[in-house]
């Protein structure tokens, strides 16, 4: 049943690159960094795949860097992107967030890989057996916590804060995006936390469907003109604060 | 300011890269083409091949037709001389290997494999909009049809190579057809003709492949005939007179196979085959056959525990009378009787029939061919049955996204894809009663279209997605 989880892969890929095709048409970052998020998730995917059929060093680092680490930030921080006022310091924000992106590659690429590896059972689950295959050191815990945190807080903020500001402009299937992209986000971090051991069904689906749903999400999010009026007003509102406070 | 002409868009190259690329790896990584594995079945096609090809003999011969066809075009001087057999039931398997005469027929059903897959891509890249997703999307089709499950199969001397190759040839021809179809209306162009035309040739040669196709193409017609009777009321601008044509064509076709096989006795085996496996265990079943006449004397019910395929029945001469006579119009009949038992063993054997997804008759070179093909050939072709839900899932949305746009060619894409989907299931359910031997080989003709569509919806899905967001051109 794993081809349920190279579908996922499929439609993540398919939607990573319909996000880097509106960005090439209208150079716009936020959809940079959800086109580049999903391509993330993919490769992510990917790897989940491979380790699937047989061990391999390094597929079980591109999956704990692409699948454990990196894609919820990356997906939050286009969420981010898309509703940060240009003017207030994003490209900080955005080169901070990729410099921490790549202390993170750095991390998991010298982390070694422990005699557990002889042991590695394809036929279950990855997210039962990184922990004791791949001999991460507090840091890069640490880092997977704060870009998970980070992804989850940017994503739960923007759903939380649109939806309560515009409850009343707020049609159909703009709720409906809001949906896709929490449940997304709880589909993405379950696995993370739960561990699950076996390779069935459920797991598939909801590796497939999370990925699924976080960049229908975005994607809505992205081009919809129902969102776009009040995400300009939003931003408004957000410069008017922060130089009230400031 | 003059336009770039079409063949200068990088996405257009990129295509004709991933092309030559893809046929190299299935030139590369499989045994040369032109060795061979015969099965029992081989030498009755050689011998097929040998008849008149303009006479009714030819088509009503023990094999079907359009597979005599392709022996007798291929057929050298010296003639065929099967020397490597396998027969994975009587635990007979053999390396692949130089056999006389066949080395053309292998070679052949490579060629024609690989142009069918070539074809669908092409047609693929061709209806879909946004750059990025037709090339995901021929991607997906050239790794489907070049993986093992299929181009493993381009060695075995059985009607299945070329009866899925057929298939695909009909599939891509009618993707590209309908949208023109829909397009152009009732002032069809000379280019849309010729393509109905090769259409329709294609469909012809497949249903002559393999008995079951004929059925495919009878739901094709009824849906034809449905939108033909309907065509005022859905305010469709068809060039009716034109399809009128077609869906003649098509039940004449369905009517002169169903004739011929009837004639050729080919389904004789399978409805004893039925017999032993269905309705002899069972003596309320062997009772409603008795009250229907069939002479089942003790010289028959001894046999009642024979292996498939048995041979005996066909020298008990009043029981293959009565089988010649009424012996499938019975079967159909006893199934329409009993709805419980025919939907429940549908039902058990759907499953079944995703258990396999390569070739049983020889074994694989690893030296050439790499397990990681395999690997991914278990992804492609799965062995679980959730592929059916994969695929209603897919086309449901699909069909919701393309009904909201509003666009005519997406939306008969769509429902070829919804008529394609109806006919497996359909040919499926004819399988799986028509025969109770080799179940998995005998279902590969509706199984592969029906692994073939979970990659081909996500596509046509993301095309649509981008033109919802207006991502067409991007």
């Amino acid at each position: 049943m794993a081809f349920w989880l190279l579908l996922g892969l499929v439609y993540c890929l398919g939607l990573g690159l319909l996000l880097l095709s509106q960005a090439k048409r209208s150079l716009d970052w936020s959809s940079v960094w959800g086109g580049a998020g999903a391509l993330v998730f993919s490769l992510g995917l990917g790897a989940e795949l491979a380790l699937g059929g047989k061990f391999n060093e390094h597929a079980l680092r591109i999956f704990y860097l692409f699948r454990i680490m990196l894609p919820l930030a990356w997906l939050g921080h286009a969420l981010l992107a898309r509703f940060w006022p240009p003017r207030l310091h994003l490209r900080w924000l955005s080169l901070g967030f990729l410099l921490v992106s790549l202390a993170g590659f750095v991390l998991v690429w010298r982390t070694g890989i422990t005699a557990a590896q002889g042991w590695f059972d394809p036929s279950r689950s990855v997210y039962g057996q990184y922990a004791e295959t791949l001999a991460t050191n507090r840091p890069t815990r640490g880092l997977v916590i704060l870009l998970n945190g980070y992804g989850a807080l940017m994503i739960t903020v923007a759903v939380l804060w649109l939806g309560w500001v515009y409850r009343q402009r707020i049609n159909r299937s703009t709720w409906l995006a809001f949906g896709a992209l929490v449940l997304g986000e709880m589909g993405s971090l379950w696995p993370l936390i739960a561990k699950p051991v076996n390779l069935d069904l459920f797991l598939y689906l909801s590796e497939s469907l999370s990925a699924g749903f976080l960049l229908a999400g975005l994607l809505y999010l992205f081009h919809s003109s129902n969102v776009d009026t009040f995400i300009t007003e939003a931003r408004g509102k957000l410069v008017a604060w922060i130089e009230k406070k400031a | 300011m003059r336009s770039k002409p079409r063949w200068l868009k990088w996405s257009d190259i990129a295509f004709l890269v991933l092309l030559f690329g893809m046929i190299t790896a299935r030139l590369t990584f499989y045994q040369p083409l032109g060795l061979s594995i015969s099965m029992h079945d081989t030498e009755s096609f050689i011998g097929a091949a040998q008849g008149d090809l303009f006479s009714y003999d030819f088509i009503s011969s023990p094999r079907p037709a359009a597979i005599g066809v392709f022996y007798k075009l291929l057929e050298p001087a010296a003639g065929y001389q099967p020397t490597i057999f396998s027969s994975p039931a009587e635990q007979i398997e053999n390396s692949l290997g130089y056999q006389p005469g066949l080395n053309r027929v292998t070679t052949g059903q490579a060629y024609l494999s690989i142009f069918a897959w070539s074809l669908l891509a092409l047609v693929v890249y061709r209806n879909l909009s946004n750059k990025a997703i037709k090339l995901l999307g021929a991607f997906l089709v050239l790794v489907f049809g070049f993986s093992p499950a299929l181009s493993e199969w381009d060695y075995v001397l059985l009607s299945e190579p070329i009866s899925l190759a057929l298939f695909v040839v009909v599939l891509a021809l009618f993707i590209e057809m309908v949208p023109r179809i829909l397009r152009e209306g009732s002032e069809l162009s000379t280019v849309s003709r010729i393509l109905v035309f090769g259409w329709l040739v294609a469909a012809i040669l497949w249903v002559f492949a393999r008995d079951t196709n004929a059925y495919a193409i009878l739901i094709i017609d009824l849906a034809l005939v449905i939108l033909l009777v309907f065509t005022r009321q859905w305010r469709l601008d068809l060039p009716v007179r034109f399809l009128v044509g077609v869906a003649l064509m098509l039940g004449l076709v369905f009517v002169i196979q169903s004739k011929s096989l009837q004639d050729s006795g080919r389904w004789v085996n399978p409805f004893f085959n039925n017999m032993l496996t269905h309705v002899f265990p069972q003596p309320e079943f062997v009772d409603y056959f008795r009250d229907q006449g069939m002479p089942i004397t003790d010289e028959v019910w001894a046999l009642r525990t024979s292996t498939l395929n048995e041979k005996a029945f066909f020298e008990i001469q009043p029981l293959l009378q009565w089988v010649e006579a009424k012996g499938s119009s019975t079967y159909i009949r006893f199934l329409l009787f009993h709805p419980t038992w025919t939907i429940k063993t549908f039902l058990q054997q759907f499953g079944a029939a995703f258990s396999e997804n390569v070739q049983p008759f020889f074994t694989t070179n690893h030296s050439v061919t790499p397990e990681s093909l395999f690997f991914l050939n278990d992804l492609f072709h799965p062995r679980s049955a959730t592929v059916f839900w994969a695929v209603l899932v897919q086309l449901t949305v699909f069909i919701l996204l393309a009904v909201k746009l509003g666009h005519r060619s997406n939306l008969g894409i769509a429902l070829t894809f919804v008529l394609f989907f109806g006919a497996e299931l359909v040919m499926l359910f004819i399988i799986i009663h028509g025969d109770a031997s080799s179940l998995v080989r005998h279902a590969m003709g509706s199984i592969m279209p029906l692994r073939l569509s979970v990659w081909l919806l996500p596509p046509f899905v993301l095309d649509e997605i981008a033109s919802c967001f207006g991502l067409v051109k991007a």
